[in-house]
Formats: C-alpha cells, sequence, structure tokens
C-alpha cells in the first residue's frame, strides 16, 4: 500500500481545474501506478472528505525537442475526484 | 543612515486582507500564470503567488492613506519610495513603521542671510560692473598739479636702448611700490631717472617684472573723473533711470550666476549638520558624482527642498506648462510622462527657491 502523499503528487492548478470545482471535482496528478482505490483513499486521508467518484486519465507527454535531440515530456497519471456533496477541498489554505 | 521619518501605523487585520484582495484583483487583470489565460487566473492564486510584495504594496497604500495630510505635506520631495519595516501582526491587528525620505522641515533652520556667497557674490558683481561702466565713461582732464593715485600719466621712456614714445598708464590707489611709487607726485613736463621694479605690462620687454634702470619724461597727467552713479548716468547708457540700469545688471549677472546654483546649494549644505537622506545621496550618486561630494550636495539640497516647503513655494500650472513644452521641444516629443513633469516640478521650485534666497535681503 503506498503512502497518500506518495499517490497524490500536486492538485492540478489551471483554469480548467479551477472551473471543475463548481461541479465540487478536484484534479490532482497522481503517481502513475495508483489505482483509483488507492487515490480515492489518499484523497480522503489527506483532505479529510468523503470521494464520491474518481476518474484517471493518462496523460501523455508533449514531444519536445532540444536542438536536435528529439523526445518527450514526461508523461503523467491525472486523476479527476468527485467530492460527496457538501465537502470541499481548500487548495489555497490560509488565504 | 541617512535622515528618515518614521510613522508608526496602526489598524485592523482586516483591513490589511481587504487591501490585500483588492490589490490581487488588480493584479489578476494582468497577471499570467501558467496554466491560466492572461487575467483569468483566480484571486486566492494570485494572493499566494504574490503574498509578500502585495502585503508591503498594501501596507504602504494603507499608510498613505492614514497619513495623507502628512505626506502632501511633503509632496513632492519624497525622495525614494517609502519603506516599511517592523511590520507586526496579531490576530485582530496590524502595526508597522512607515519610514520616508524626506527633508527636514522641522528639525532645521535656514537663514537667508547666511547663504551670503550667493547673495553677496551677485552684489559684488553689480557694483562690478556698475564700476566698469563708469570707468569706460570717465572723463579726463589734464591738471597741473602733481600726479596722485588714480591719476593717468602719459610717459616718454628710455632705457635699455629703447625709447617710447608715449606710454600711457594708471597709477595705482592706496599703496604703490616699485616704479609706480617712482613716478606718483610727478608734474607734467618733469623728467627723472628711475630705478625700480617694473610692472609686467611694461612696454620694454627686458624689464618687464624685473629691476631696472630708465629715464622718463612726463608728458601730461590726466585726472580721471568718473561719472557720478545716478539717473543722469543711467540716461546715458540708454536705461530710464539708475534703479532700472541696475535691475538689468542684476538680471544679466543672475544669468551668469546660473551656473553656481551649485555654490548656493553647497553653502546650504555648511548650514545642516545632518546625514542627507540614503536615497537622495544614492541618486546623485547615479549621475556618475563621488561619494563625498554626493553626500554633501544632498545635505544642500535637503537644506533646499526643507526651505521650500517651509516657505510655501508653490509652481503653478502655467510655469510648469511652460517648462514642459520646453523640454517636450527640445526632445522633440509631444508629451513627457508623469515622472518627468515631477521632475520638472521639482527643478521649477528649487529655480525659484534659490532665486528667493539670493534676493532676500
Amino acid at each position: 500500500m503506498k503512502e497518500p502523499r506518495e499517490v497524490i503528487i500536486r492538485p492540478v492548478i489551471t483554469e480548467k481545474a479551477t472551473r471543475l470545482k463548481e461541479l465540487n471535482q478536484y484534479v490532482f496528478e497522481v503517481h502513475p501506478d495508483a489505482n483509483k482505490h488507492e487515490i480515492k483513499k489518499a484523497v480522503e486521508e489527506l483532505f479529510k472528505v468523503k470521494v464520491k467518484k474518481v476518474r484517471t486519465i493518462n496523460v501523455k507527454g508533449k514531444p519536445a525537442r532540444r536542438g536536435r535531440i528529439e523526445g518527450r515530456r514526461k508523461s503523467w497519471k491525472k486523476a479527476i475526484v468527485t467530492l460527496k456533496e457538501g465537502d470541499v477541498i481548500n487548495l489555497f489554505e490560509g488565504v | 543612515m541617512g535622515y528618515a521619518k518614521t510613522f508608526t501605523i496602526k489598524g485592523e487585520k482586516e483591513e490589511l486582507k481587504k487591501k490585500m484582495r483588492k490589490l490581487a484583483e488588480e493584479y489578476r487583470k494582468e497577471a499570467e500564470i501558467p496554466g491560466f489565460r492572461k487575467g483569468r487566473a483566480p484571486v486566492e492564486l494570485i494572493l499566494i503567488r504574490m503574498g509578500d510584495a502585495l502585503e508591503e504594496e498594501a501596507l504602504r497604500k494603507l499608510a498613505e492613506e492614514k497619513i495623507k495630510r502628512e505626506m502632501e505635506r511633503y509632496s513632492p520631495f519624497i525622495y525614494g519610495a517609502p519603506r516599511v519595516e517592523n511590520v507586526k501582526k496579531s490576530e485582530e491587528e496590524y502595526s508597522f513603521d512607515l519610514i520616508l525620505e524626506v527633508p527636514p522641515v522641522d528639525e532645521i533652520e535656514i537663514d537667508p542671510k547666511k547663504i551670503k556667497k550667493g547673495r553677496e557674490a551677485i552684489e559684488a558683481r553689480i557694483q562690478e560692473e556698475l564700476k566698469k561702466l563708469q570707468e569706460i565713461n570717465a572723463e579726463l582732464k589734464s591738471v597741473k598739479r602733481k600726479s596722485k593715485g588714480g591719476d593717468v600719466v602719459y610717459l616718454e621712456i628710455e632705457g635699455e636702448g629703447e625709447r617710447i614714445e608715449n606710454w600711457t598708464c594708471e597709477i595705482p590707489k592706496g599703496k604703490r611700490k616699485g616704479f609706480y611709487r617712482e613716478i606718483a607726485g610727478l608734474k607734467a613736463g618733469e623728467e627723472k631717472e628711475i630705478e625700480a621694479e617694473f610692472p609686467e605690462d611694461f612696454p620694454i620687454d627686458s624689464l618687464r617684472g624685473k629691476e631696472g634702470k630708465v629715464k622718463i619724461k612726463v608728458l601730461d597727467v590726466k585726472e580721471k573723473k568718473l561719472p557720478e552713479l545716478n539717473d543722469d548716468f543711467a540716461k546715458d547708457m540708454g536705461f530710464e533711470n539708475l534703479e532700472e540700469l541696475k535691475k538689468s545688471l542684476r538680471e544679466q549677472v543672475m544669468e551668469e550666476m546660473k551656473g553656481h546654483e551649485d555654490d548656493i546649494i553647497l553653502s546650504l549644505a555648511q548650514q545642516v549638520d545632518m546625514d542627507p537622506p540614503d536615497s537622495l545621496v544614492a541618486g546623485i550618486m547615479r549621475e556618475g558624482k563621488p561619494e563625498e561630494q554626493a553626500k554633501l550636495e544632498a545635505k544642500g539640497l535637503m537644506a533646499l527642498d526643507a526651505y521650500i516647503l517651509k516657505e510655501k513655494i508653490t509652481v503653478d500650472d502655467e510655469e510648469l506648462e511652460k517648462k514642459i513644452d520646453e523640454v517636450a521641444d527640445q526632445a522633440g516629443v509631444d508629451r513627457v510622462s508623469d515622472d518627468v513633469v515631477e521632475i520638472l516640478k521639482i527643478q521649477i521650485l528649487r529655480e525659484k527657491a534659490i532665486k528667493k534666497l539670493t534676493e532676500e535681503k
């Protein structure tokens, strides 16, 4: 079993993710090997909330090149977590 | 540390938070944060990202609101940005020190009478100019008496194998030495052999500034009659009256003295023994002046600015407009920025103050 901190790498803070809050959905970058159950458990433990649903997406890294060397940015796993009605995660703690 | 004034400001925490939020909302419009289109980032994110800077700015803004009157009193002489220090925050309240670098209006006393250098120099120059005019317009009249100081004598000189037919010189007033001592007291027609030190402008080259021997004959002694300094004299010069003439000379002298404003500033600096505000010194040093000189100048400027504030010297819009046009014209632009306007305003104020200081009797 992975530690919650290992599973949840960081919240994704983008315009889109911010808008999803209206639907009580929160977006995180998660460990590429983490499954939905692990993610649910980790979020519940870290933020003390109830998770209703978890959807995941494997985000493929964008192609990148440095001069002649071609490659791609690292791929990562995104999780969209829907919380139980009434639960809130404050990503901007202390403001 | 140079001179600066500290204001302690207190307020409720809620007020500070509101101010920060308001500032963040303003910044939000321009903020480009990864993941967001320009201006779309949430205020909270801005608050987190720019927290410290926002807080300082908010405090400064609050301070400006709270001590508006104080700040207006010093305007436009607030050197450098106000500093926020000593911030203390509790659950409900905050307090901090706002440090303003301003001229020490309350602390120093400028005595215009002490600014002798500038004013006396101007008066002396006017007198000098008048005297010159008098000299130029002096009347020469032959006299039969013995020559004395101030007289012009015409001499025939023989010596060192040379012969000068007619040399004119003025016998100095007061203490005379060498050659002049010998010729003073001679009448027209008299002859004399002179052994003395000769003046630098003596017509015989080999004797200039040296001791030697010559034979002279006094051809003529003329008394110099200086015209009286009165309205008639002024009229001859093409002026209404003497006052007008003096006024015109004053203007001319003031124009000449323009480059010497520094002298006045330096003489002001001698009246104060306070360290000048750091920003002012730094500003002058940026012009490429060495630190010591910059410090001295800053001291003078600080005193000058304090004087301006104390005397409530102001610039009216017309003067400012004129100056702006002038500068814009020179630079070949239509408009100048607000910063420049501010600088020009300070410039005009300082010019006015210097003028006032030098004119005041």
